[in-house]
């Protein structure tokens, strides 16, 4: 057996994803180890931070990757392939939820809200303006439509150029421009009437 | 994700962003909304999401509680009660042939079988180390991918009526092991 072999931590994901797919338990539980936070983060964030259908998300789009990488056939990068899989996984979860109306809820007191205090905010009265400004771009997220809203979370979350958008939600490059331009300026408007 | 490329919101903006204040204003994005949500997606940014480590484990357990889809193979007599699956075929070539490649893995192995079960065919694909000898490298895994069949099935190559192909469909700078030609477009 090589050296490499027993260097699982230097592969790259795609090479990960290429020996996972041959079978090879290991590689794939080390590139589990390296998208699982980012992935969660994404299905959470897509679905209105509900924690249970995040899980949900996120556990059926790892299966689906586990049985799916023997076909996985290298045409985009694993990365890009896992997040369209997790996009696909919680659009199908948000269909069987009733829409919620958030606009009464968008930019009004978050007295009530859980407040998250921002690591190495020590005024408190910072803190507590800080966690308003985040929680109400969660909110106004929450009202974007589907791709503009899972266009800018790879972008300003999970920091993806426009070609890998492009790859995960199926499009070219310029409606990825057009729809990161149009979620900007709602979330700008929204967040320009933040008191 | 792209290498070199950072988020808008709180840093320089990314290669392909263009000018965003250009575009701010031409957009009519208001400016003030504009700074708190740049400030916003920074303090979104450092908000803890990670799954629990007990949740991610028993995650994990699921995906391994799903079956791959498989087909099964008959070993050679006086053996041929045994039935070995394709998916535990196929881990163990990967594993022998890419433990015995210094510069060269396994890219993909196809295996052909009859509705009865019998193994017809082997292909091996291969990416291979720019600058080493291929032709080594597919002789060694031809032999490797006969031990292999002979362990776990019986058959004795090439006696047997199996064809088996080597093929070398990509190459690499970096080690094979470690990298893929992905990495390197």
């Amino acid at each position: 057996m090589s050296e490499a072999e027993h260097h699982l931590e230097e592969a790259s994901s795609n090479a990960l994803a290429r020996r996972a797919g041959l079978g090879d338990r290991r590689a794939f539980e080390e590139l589990f180890g390296r998208h699982i936070d980012s992935s969660h983060r994404f299905a959470l964030r897509m679905l209105d931070s509900d924690p249970a259908l995040a899980e949900e998300a996120v556990q059926e789009a790892w299966v689906k990757v586990w049985r799916r990488l023997p076909e996985f056939e290298e045409r985009s990068a694993f990365t890009t392939w896992l997040f369209s899989i997790v996009s696909r996984q919680a659009i199908d979860l948000r269909r069987r939820r009733r829409p919620l109306a958030v606009d009464d809820q968008l930019l009004e007191p978050l007295a009530q809200e859980t407040r998250i205090a921002t690591p190495d905010t020590t005024d408190p009265h910072s803190a507590f303006l800080s966690n308003q400004l985040w929680e109400s771009l969660l909110l106004a997220l929450g009202e974007l439509p589907w791709r503009q809203r899972a266009a800018w979370l790879l972008r300003e979350m999970e920091q993806m150029s426009y070609a890998e958008i492009a790859t995960v939600l199926d499009t070219t490059e310029g409606v990825v421009r057009g729809q990161l331009h149009r979620a900007r300026r709602t979330l700008a408007i929204r967040m320009e009437q933040w008191r | 994700m792209s290498e070199g490329e950072t988020p808008r919101a709180g840093a320089a903006g990314p290669a392909d962003a263009g000018t965003a204040e250009t575009v701010d204003v031409e957009a009519g994005i208001p400016e003030v909304g504009a700074r708190r949500l740049d400030a916003a997606t920074v303090d979104l940014r450092v908000q803890p999401t990670a799954m629990p480590d007990s949740r991610a484990a028993s995650l994990l357990d699921r995906v391994w509680s799903t079956p791959r889809a498989a087909q099964l193979v008959r070993a050679a007599a006086p053996y041929d009660f045994l039935r070995v699956s394709t998916v535990a075929l196929v881990a163990v070539l990967r594993e022998r042939i890419d433990g015995a490649l210094e510069h060269g893995a396994v890219q993909r192995i196809r295996l052909d079988a009859t509705r009865d079960e019998q193994l017809q065919g082997v292909a091996v694909e291969l990416v291979v180390q720019y600058g080493h000898d291929i032709r080594v490298m597919a002789a060694r895994t031809l032999e490797v991918t006969e031990e292999v069949l002979a362990q776990l099935l019986g058959l004795q190559l090439p006696a047997s009526a199996i064809t088996t192909h080597v093929h070398v469909s990509d190459l690499t700078r970096g080690d094979p092991h470690l990298t893929d030609p992905l990495d390197e477009r």
